[in-house]
Parts: C-alpha cells; sequence; structure tokens
C-alpha cells in the first residue's frame, strides 16, 4: 500500500479538504500526577487484601456466608476498576471506548449461567428422594 | 511525585502537544482524520481485550465452578502456595503497570529517552515476575505438584508438614476445621498418625499412581475397547477413610491443574508483553516512523494493563482462599 | 498497490455488452503479480482470496459428506471401516463448520462489501485483515492436515472425555486448527466492529445504514464476545491431553459436562454466526427484487441484535439429555423459544416486503425465497429440540441432523449462494448466465429437500446420528437421503462451472445491472476502485429509498474525471461516531 500522507491525491483523499469533523471526539490524558495516586492506592488494597488473608471476618460478621470471599472479591473489583478507570485511561476516552471495555465485563455475566446448573443439580437429588420417601 | 495541579488544567494544557503529534503522525488512506485514526485503533485494541476477558474469565469460572464443588480441597491446596511470593509477584506486576503507564505518559509527552527507560523499567519488572514465578514452579515440580507427571501429593504433604511443623500449622487456621471432624490433608497426618500414617503412605505409593493415569486409551482404537472393562473400575477397593483421602488427593490435583494452566497462561501473556515491549524500545532506538506518535505504545500499554487485571484477580483467588 | 498502476479514473462510463474502451482501473486489473495478491491489504482482493479458499475447503467437505452418504445406504456400510466412518463424518463436520461456515459469509462477501456498503475507503484495520486470512490459511491447514494424516474421530464437537483422554488421531492438532481459526474470525469481528462504528461515511446514520450491515454488527458481536471462550475450552483439551493437566477429566473429579457448557457457549451462538450474515444477505435482495423499501426496517434491525443477544443464553438446550440439572434445563427452554421472536419478525417482515411488490425472478430472488422456506422449516423444528420432553425423544438423533441442515445449509449455505450471485457483477464486473443459474438454483432446492427432509422421519423413527451401523427398516430413508445428496452435489457443481465461465465469457455487467439502491450499486465501479470510492460518498437519504422505481446511481456524485477530488465542505448532517 502506498503510504499516502493525507495530502490528497488521485484517489480522492480528501483528508484535509474535509477538515475537522465536528462530531468526532479526542481522547484526553491523564497527567502523572493523578497516576501515581492511583499507583499508591493499588499498593493500598493490595496490603488490604493480604490482611484479610489473616483475619476471620467470619467471626466478627457471622449471618454472611463467605464474607472474607466476598470482601477479598470487592477489593479485587475495586482494583482492577482503578487500573481500567484510570490506567487505562477509559476515564479519558470516548464513549465507545468506554462501551468496549464494560462489555466483556459484563457479558462474563451471561456465562455465570452455567453456575445454574451446578447449584440446582442437588434440588433433582432432594425432590427425588423426598418423593420415594413418600411412597 | 510532581505536584500537580488540577486535573482540568492539565487537560487543557495537554492539547496543543496532542495537535503537535497528530500532525506528526502518519494518517493512513482509509481514515479521514487522525481523531478518527487514534480512536479507531483504542476501540480496536478493546475488542481485542473484551476476547481476552472472555478467554481469562472461562477459566475462572471452571475455577469457581470447582471451588464451589470441592471447597475443602482446594483450601488444603492453596497452603501449597507461598503468599509471600504471591504478594510480592504482585506487587511488581502492579509497580510494572505504573511504568508503563508513564511510559504511555512520556510517549505522549514525546519525551523518547522517558519513554524507553520506562518501557525498560516495565521489561525488568515482568523479568522480575517470572523469575519469581520460575521459584515458584520448580518448587512445585520438585515437590510433586505437578499434576501432568511426578504427582505426588503424599510427598508434597510431608513436605509441607516438614516446613511448617505440625504444631503450628494445626493451631492456626487449620484448627477449626481439624476439630471440625473433617481432617485437612495436611492435619490428617498429625493426628491418626500412629495408627493410619504408615498405612495412608502406602495407599498413596499404590494408588497415586497408578489409578489417576491418562494413558488408559487402548492402543488400537476405540474398537478394541468394547469388551473389555475400563481398568477404573476394577481399581482396588479402598477403606472409606482411605477413599476419601484419595478423592481429597485427586480434587487437589484439579486445583493444581487449574493453577498451573491459569498462570501458566497468563506467563504467556506476560512473556507476549515482554517481547512486544522488547520490540517497541528498538523502534524507538530506530526512530521508526509508527513511533513518531503514542499510539503503540498506548495500546501495547492497554494490553499490559490488562495482564495486571488477571493477575489482580489470580492472586486473591489461588494464593489467598479462606 | 505499487504506485505506478494508478491510472486515470474515468468514472461514469458505463457501457452495456462491449467491454469500456478506456481500461478503467479496477482491484482486479491494478496489478497483476501474484505477491501484489498475497500481501494485498485491499479487503476486496482479500475477500476473493478468501472466496476462493472457502470454496476449496467446501468442496473438500462436501466430498467427505458425499461419502458419509454413500457409506449409509446400506445397513451395514459398504465400504468403509467404522473407524474411517467416524473419522469421515468428523471430517465433513470440522471442515463445514470451522473452516466454511464461521468464516463463510463474512470473510468473503462480508469483507468485500462491509466498507462499501459504510462508504469507507477500506476496513479499519488492513493488516489485521491480511493476518486474519493467514491465520484462517494456517488453521484450515493445520486442520485438514490432522485430518488426512491420521484423522480425528472426536466428531466435530469433540466432546471430552473421549477427546482428551480415550480417542486415537491427531485429535490434538486439530484442535490447535481450530483455536488457529478462531483467531482468524476474531480478527475479522474486530475489523468490522470498529469499521462500523466508526467509519460509516457522513450522513450515514444507524437507520441509513443496510440491513445487512445490522447483521454483520450482530455477527462481530458473537464472533468477539463467543470465539475465546470455545478457544479456551478446546485448548484446555489440547492441554488435557498433551501435557496430561486434567481440567475435565472426571477421574479427577471434573466435570465433562462442563467441557459441554462451555463448548456450547460459543457454539449454539456460532450457529446465529452462520445464519444471521444470510439473514443481512436476504434483506438485501428482497429489497432489490422487490424495489420496496424492507417492511419495518427498525424492527428487522433490532432482532438481528436480539438474535445476537439471545443466542449467547440457550447453549443448555444442547444438553438436555446430559446431567445438566433439571431446574437449568427448564429455563434453557423457555430462553430458547423466546430465540422464535426475532426469527419470525424477519420473516415476516420480508413476507410483507414481498407482498404487492413488483417482484423480479431473478436468480437471487429465488434463493432468496427458498431461503426463507427452508429457514421456517429449520426454525420451527428447532422449536421440538427446545421443548425438553420431546428432545429427549429427539436428541441426538437424526432429526437434529436434519434440524440443523436445514438452518446451515438450507440457511446459511443458500444465502451465501445467493449473495454471491446477487453480488458477482459487482466482484467481478461479469453477469453470470441467468438460465443456468436459474436451473442450479432449483436443482439445489429440490436436491437439499430430498436429502434433508427424510432425516426427520429417519430421526423420528429413532435412528441415532453418527451411526455407521443401522437396522434395516431405517433403510429406505437413507437411500433417499442419499439421493437427493447427489441432486445436491450436481446443484452445486453447475454454478462452480457457470461462474467461472462468466469470468471471461460473462456480460459486462455495468455499475449497477439490478437497479438498486445502496452505496455500492450506486456509488462504486464494478469492479470497484482499488479505492472503493472516487469521492466519499455525504449520505442525505434513508436506506432503501426505492421510491421512484430507481436507484440513486446518479445521487450526490461527484465525478472527478481529471483526478483531482472536489473539496467537499461537510454541511450534510456530520459523521456520527459511536
Amino acid at each position: 500500500m502506498a503510504s499516502s500522507h493525507s495530502t490528497a491525491d488521485a484517489h480522492g483523499h480528501g483528508a484535509l479538504n474535509r477538515g475537522r469533523l465536528p462530531g468526532s471526539e479526542h481522547i484526553n490524558h491523564p497527567n502523572p500526577g493523578i497516576l501515581t495516586v492511583i499507583y499508591f492506592a493499588l499498593l493500598g488494597l493490595l496490603v488490604v487484601t493480604v490482611g484479610l488473608y489473616s483475619v476471620d471476618l467470619q467471626k466478627v460478621i457471622k449471618f454472611v456466608p463467605g464474607i472474607n470471599l466476598i470482601v477479598a472479591l470487592i477489593v479485587a473489583v475495586i482494583k482492577a476498576a482503578l487500573v481500567v478507570w484510570f490506567f487505562m485511561n477509559v476515564r479519558g476516552g470516548t464513549r465507545l471506548i468506554a462501551l468496549w471495555a464494560f462489555l466483556g465485563f459484563i457479558w462474563l455475566l451471561f456465562m455465570g449461567g452455567i453456575f445454574m446448573d451446578y447449584l440446582t443439580r442437588h434440588w433433582v437429588d432432594q425432590a427425588g428422594w423426598q418423593a420415594i420417601q413418600r411412597r | 511525585m510532581s505536584t500537580s495541579p488540577s486535573l482540568r488544567a492539565m487537560e487543557a494544557n495537554y492539547v496543543p502537544a496532542q495537535a503537535h503529534h497528530g500532525a506528526e503522525q502518519e494518517l493512513f488512506p482509509q481514515f479521514e482524520d487522525i481523531d478518527q485514526q487514534n480512536e479507531c485503533y483504542v476501540v480496536g485494541m478493546w475488542t481485542f481485550l473484551v476476547t481476552e476477558i472472555m478467554f481469562f474469565g472461562t477459566l475462572f469460572l471452571a475455577y469457581a465452578i470447582y471451588r464451589t464443588l470441592y471447597h475443602e480441597a482446594y483450601l488444603d491446596a492453596h497452603h501449597f502456595l507461598n503468599v509471600f511470593w504471591g504478594t510480592l509477584n504482585t506487587f511488581i506486576l502492579l509497580t510494572s503497570s505504573y511504568t508503563m503507564v508513564m511510559a504511555v505518559w512520556a510517549a505522549q509527552q514525546a519525551k523518547k529517552w522517558l519513554t524507553i527507560a520506562m518501557l525498560a523499567a516495565t521489561i525488568v519488572c515482568s523479568f522480575g515476575f517470572l523469575g519469581i514465578k520460575y521459584i515458584e514452579y520448580s518448587t512445585k515440580i520438585h515437590e510433586g505438584l505437578f499434576p501432568g507427571y511426578g504427582w505426588n501429593y503424599t510427598k508434597a504433604l510431608r513436605i509441607l508438614e516438614e516446613e511448617h511443623g505440625g504444631g503450628a500449622k494445626a493451631g492456626g487456621e487449620h484448627g477449626t476445621a481439624a476439630e471440625g471432624g473433617h481432617g485437612t490433608a495436611a492435619s490428617s497426618h498429625e493426628g491418626p498418625a500412629a495408627g493410619h500414617g504408615a498405612g495412608h503412605a502406602a495407599d498413596y505409593s499404590e494408588i497415586q499412581p497408578g489409578a489417576v493415569t491418562f494413558d488408559r486409551a487402548p492402543k488400537e482404537g476405540f474398537n478394541a475397547m468394547t469388551g473389555t472393562v475400563p481398568e477404573t473400575i476394577g481399581a482396588p477397593v479402598l477403606s472409606a477413610e482411605a477413599t476419601r483421602e484419595e478423592t481429597r488427593g485427586r480434587h487437589a490435583r484439579l486445583f493444581f491443574s487449574i493453577y498451573f494452566t491459569m498462570t501458566g497462561l497468563h506467563g504467556v501473556h506476560v512473556l507476549i508483553g515482554i517481547l512486544m515491549m522488547a520490540v517497541l524500545i528498538v523502534m524507538y532506538l530506530m526512530n521508526h516512523k509508527l513511533v513518531r506518535d503514542y499510539i503503540p505504545t498506548e495500546l501495547i500499554g492497554l494490553y499490559w494493563h490488562f495482564v495486571d487485571i488477571v493477575w489482580i484477580f489470580l492472586f486473591p483467588m489461588m494464593y489467598l482462599i479462606s | 498497490m505499487s504506485v505506478s498502476a494508478i491510472r486515470q479514473p474515468d468514472a461514469g462510463v458505463e457501457v452495456h455488452g462491449t467491454t469500456p474502451e478506456p481500461v478503467r482501473e479496477d482491484y482486479l486489473n491494478t496489478d497483476h503479480s501474484i505477491m501484489s495478491w498475497l500481501l494485498t491489504k485491499d479487503h476486496k482482493r482479500i475477500a476473493i482470496m478468501y472466496l476462493i479458499g472457502i470454496t476449496l475447503v467446501f468442496g473438500l467437505g462436501g466430498l467427505a459428506a458425499g461419502i458419509v452418504r454413500l457409506e449409509l445406504t446400506a445397513p451395514k456400510g459398504q465400504f468403509l471401516s467404522s473407524e474411517a466412518y467416524n473419522k469421515m463424518f468428523s471430517a465433513h463436520g470440522m471442515i463445514m463448520v470451522f473452516a466454511f461456515l464461521v468464516p463463510s459469509i463474512p470473510a468473503s462477501i462480508g469483507n468485500f462489501l462491509v466498507p462499501l456498503m459504510v462508504g469507507a475507503r477500506d476496513l479499519a484495520f488492513p493488516r489485521l485483515n491480511l493476518i486474519s486470512f493467514y491465520a484462517w490459511l494456517v488453521g484450515s491447514l493445520l486442520m485438514l492436515g490432522a485430518i488426512f494424516f491420521g484423522g480425528v474421530d472426536a466428531g466435530w464437537t469433540f466432546y471430552t472425555p473421549y477427546s482428551s483422554i480415550y480417542a486415537n488421531g491427531n485429535v490434538a492438532l486439530a484442535l490447535v486448527g481450530v483455536f488457529i481459526l478462531g483467531f482468524s474470525s476474531i480478527f475479522t469481528g474486530i475489523n468490522f466492529i470498529v469499521t462500523i462504528h466508526k467509519m460509516r461515511a457522513p450522513g450515514l446514520t444507524w437507520f441509513r445504514l443496510p440491513l445487512f450491515i445490522w447483521a454483520m454488527y450482530a455477527t462481530s458481536v458473537i464472533i468477539l464476545l463467543g470465539t475465546p471462550v470455545v478457544a479456551i475450552t478446546l485448548l484446555l483439551v489440547v492441554i488435557e491431553r498433551v501435557a496430561h493437566l486434567g481440567i475435565f477429566s472426571p477421574e479427577l473429579g471434573g466435570d465433562p459436562v462442563l467441557f459441554q457448557h462451555m463448548f456450547w457457549f460459543y457454539s449454539h451462538p456460532a450457529v446465529y454466526i452462520m445464519i444471521l450474515p444470510s439473514l443481512g444477505i436476504i434483506n438485501e435482495i428482497i429489497a432489490s427484487a422487490c424495489k420496496k423499501r424492507i417492511f419495518g426496517y427498525p424492527f428487522v434491525a433490532f432482532s438481528s441484535l436480539a438474535i445476537a443477544m439471545f443466542g449467547f443464553i440457550v447453549w443448555g438446550h444442547h444438553m438436555f439429555a446430559t446431567s445438566q440439572s433439571m431446574y437449568s434445563s427448564m429455563v434453557f427452554s423457555v430462553i430458547s423459544f423466546l430465540v422464535a421472536i426475532p426469527s419470525a419478525i424477519k420473516v415476516f417482515n420480508w413476507t410483507a416486503t414481498i407482498y404487492k411488490g413488483s417482484v423480479e425472478f431473478n436468480t437471487p430472488m429465488i434463493y432468496a425465497l427458498s431461503f426463507i422456506g427452508l429457514f421456517v422449516i429449520g426454525g420451527l423444528t428447532g422449536l421440538f429440540l427446545a421443548s425438553l420432553a420431546t428432545d429427549i425423544h429427539l436428541t441426538a438423533t437424526y432429526f437434529v441432523v436434519a434440524h440443523f441442515h436445514y438452518i446451515m445449509v438450507g440457511g446459511a449455505l443458500t444465502g451465501f449462494l445467493g449473495g454471491l450471485h446477487f453480488w458477482w457483477p459487482k466482484m467481478t464486473g461479469r453477469m453470470y448466465p441467468e438460465f443456468w443459474a436459474k436451473i442450479a438454483s432449483i436443482v439445489l432446492f429440490i436436491g437439499f429437500n430430498v436429502t434433508f427432509f427424510p432425516q426427520f422421519i429417519l430421526g423420528y423413527i429413532g435412528m441415532p446420528r453418527r451411526y455407521h451401523f443401522y437396522a434395516p427398516e431405517y433403510q429406505i430413508w437413507h437411500v433417499a437421503s442419499s439421493i437427493g445428496a447427489t441432486v445436491l452435489g450436481v446443484g452445486m457443481l453447475i454454478p462452480a462451472f457457470y461462474l467461472l465461465w462468466s469470468l471471461k465469457y460473462g456480460r459486462v455487467a455495468g455499475k449497477n445491472p439490478w437497479g438498486a439502491v445502496g452505496l455500492e450499486w450506486s456509488h462504486a465501479d464494478s469492479p470497484p476502485h482499488p479505492h472503493n470510492f472516487h469521492e466519499i460518498p455525504v449520505v442525505t437519504w434513508e436506506a432503501y429509498e426505492y421510491g421512484n422505481g430507481h436507484g440513486h446511481s446518479d445521487h450526490d456524485v461527484h465525478d472527478n474525471s481529471n483526478g483531482h477530488p472536489e473539496i467537499v465542505t461537510v454541511d450534510a448532517p456530520e459523521r456520527i461516531h459511536a
């Protein structure tokens, strides 16, 4: 492909002629100050993650089963969100970028439907056993 | 760390620099203007990352399903993973993400040597990460924890016991589980050692290598199998407790299969990242026309942050099971 | 393309019947060297290379199908060993699904048309497009290598633990091939998504897009979100087989049904990867043949997206007869019924479009009409399989085989052939012989039905799929099916001959032989210029604007006969991003 600079040529590359299209958004970039802050926030959250491991939250909060796992996952999600939002600059990006950035994470939830199977398999057993016992 | 003026002001200041870049950047013939081209590249990279999310997401899902099914075996097995190395590796990866994002920033500012330095720092970090992974992997393989070849859970349990000392382990987060009646695989060796210890070891040495093998395929094809009973069905019948222990061992093996697959694929992604960053540095040194602009650095940065995110989830899920 | 090949374009020369005197530069004649094809970044040339490639693998897959049909004419088989038979139907399935159907329309016709239809000079990432083709080539060659040198007998579904532990043959190699093919379609998907989002011509809003573009967009979304899942799943099988890291191995407490979950999470949407582009093509053909706007345009457009979305949450209906929980099956059954709604929306809207249209029975329209009929049969028999009770009876019988062949061959392949005929003049600049084309399309329709309708009956009376030997009472239906397959095979060969013939001897088509609207007809030559348009059009009209019975062949065209583009100030609605 003849690498054409943006000057118009015989193929009708009127790039410069068209001028800046008013509808296009452009991408803003973050500054190093905020990135450094985020970096230290991430390190702080890492400390929280490791700290959680040696603390049994179940002793404090009894009524939520698997609270440790839930909190650990929430911390991980916060960390990931910080990376996505600031480091990967979805914040300064266009709406389209944000759409695609989150679509994948959301779509993964659909696949969580697999759990629907594994969590209800034993229901069948129970119902079956009850039917047998009734007989 | 620079004292930053307000973000908005920075971004406002930044616009001329970007325009400056746009003028230098090569505009490919299919695009109308530089903003369109840049957004196309960033969106293109993100759509690719969406596929990566689904790719690793599937593995996480498999992990989560087996963890729900075999929670206790997972709890046992994760003690073989070294939390210190894991934490250190997380720290290293987070740092590499930071240096990467600084490399992108330097590239946007057209600071060539700062970009190269930051990319190099990222590569150093990722080699550190891979080095630690090498240490971890080789330890596991020596202990007999690689599920493919040389799997020997008994040996691994013994090593774990020797390293940590029986009492300390049982007194720690293990205690409740052991008292609760389902002795974890680790503590079962301390408790009933007098009566069972030797017997168990013998059971494992007999069963582990033999019963769980993958070379069962009859050599003459599936047709040859008709009429013969698969050998697994004919395996020796064990006592209830031994069966339970053996099942634990198998589930632990499942855990390590997933562990090695996930960390292995993550490691492959790290390697690819290193390769791309190395190519990028060479291009900067050559003053290649593609790196007149920040977009290549930005795209590799996006990829690298994604690798980081995968590890952010891998670390608590593998190393910190509670 | 080399710069030396640039000649003065002389748009507007439209000659029927004779070769235009001043040779107009197009993407075919711009450079004739082999390397200019192998290293091209022109989406049109890549589309042609894809077209040639998928036609060749289609031939191989069809050959395998022919052998399977021949073998099944006798209850104890004709000449194959059972193992060879297993390998043969596996080869047919793998080649047809992974190497042919998934890339077929998107990578060939779609690749050619997407930039033309959205008014762009090329796809957003031409280099990635070329890489996609080579990924396809490498993946297909690996898969074919695995098939030819030893064979694979695990079926195209590769169910564990058979594929991961017990199966002989080159399963791992074939899986690596499929993995690479996955990358090929991912790259195509990325390209289409970005192109459709970002590279539409000024004024070409989403609801002015041809419905084919909507279909390609929905297809690309499925490709992006589904393909990686099957890639990793198959990779896990490879890892289990080669490195013995058992993920699905029941010996370790792994669940083979988990493989099926993950496999069908992609492979059910993959059916929509095959059918959605066809649905898109049918829109274009019907609108052009009836000279009418597609009835209910927005509903048809959104039904594509709805099919893509529903397609992702129905995978469990492939697993009603496994250990999947009953409650899960019920949910999947209900959602599977929902897929019928957007599909029916399309069919009803086409019917409404045809109603009172001045229908022109050209070859593409015959394909479109047979598509509608076959798609309806295929879709409605799908409902039998979505209901729990009937599915228990019909699972893994020939009923299933007939059902998905009605969708994949009767739907996807018919749409593909229809689209190929419809855009053949645009791609090659020549018309195909109409008489032979009509004969072929009718032969195909008859052959197809004779082949696959008996299989519904076979399945209903209990013949399981993939069986080599069967009870003698099934023979009559098998023979009927095999006779139909012969007719089908002949029907496939006729187009192969006359399309090749038309390349040299066909009538010169001219810019817009159908009088259709759409940027590819009104603003691009046949065959198009290497950069598609002499001037990027500014779109000020709606899709399928057939109001006065003529196309927009002279709508807003800025001829630049002297090779200098006019300066266009963007006064029309601006390019709308995102």
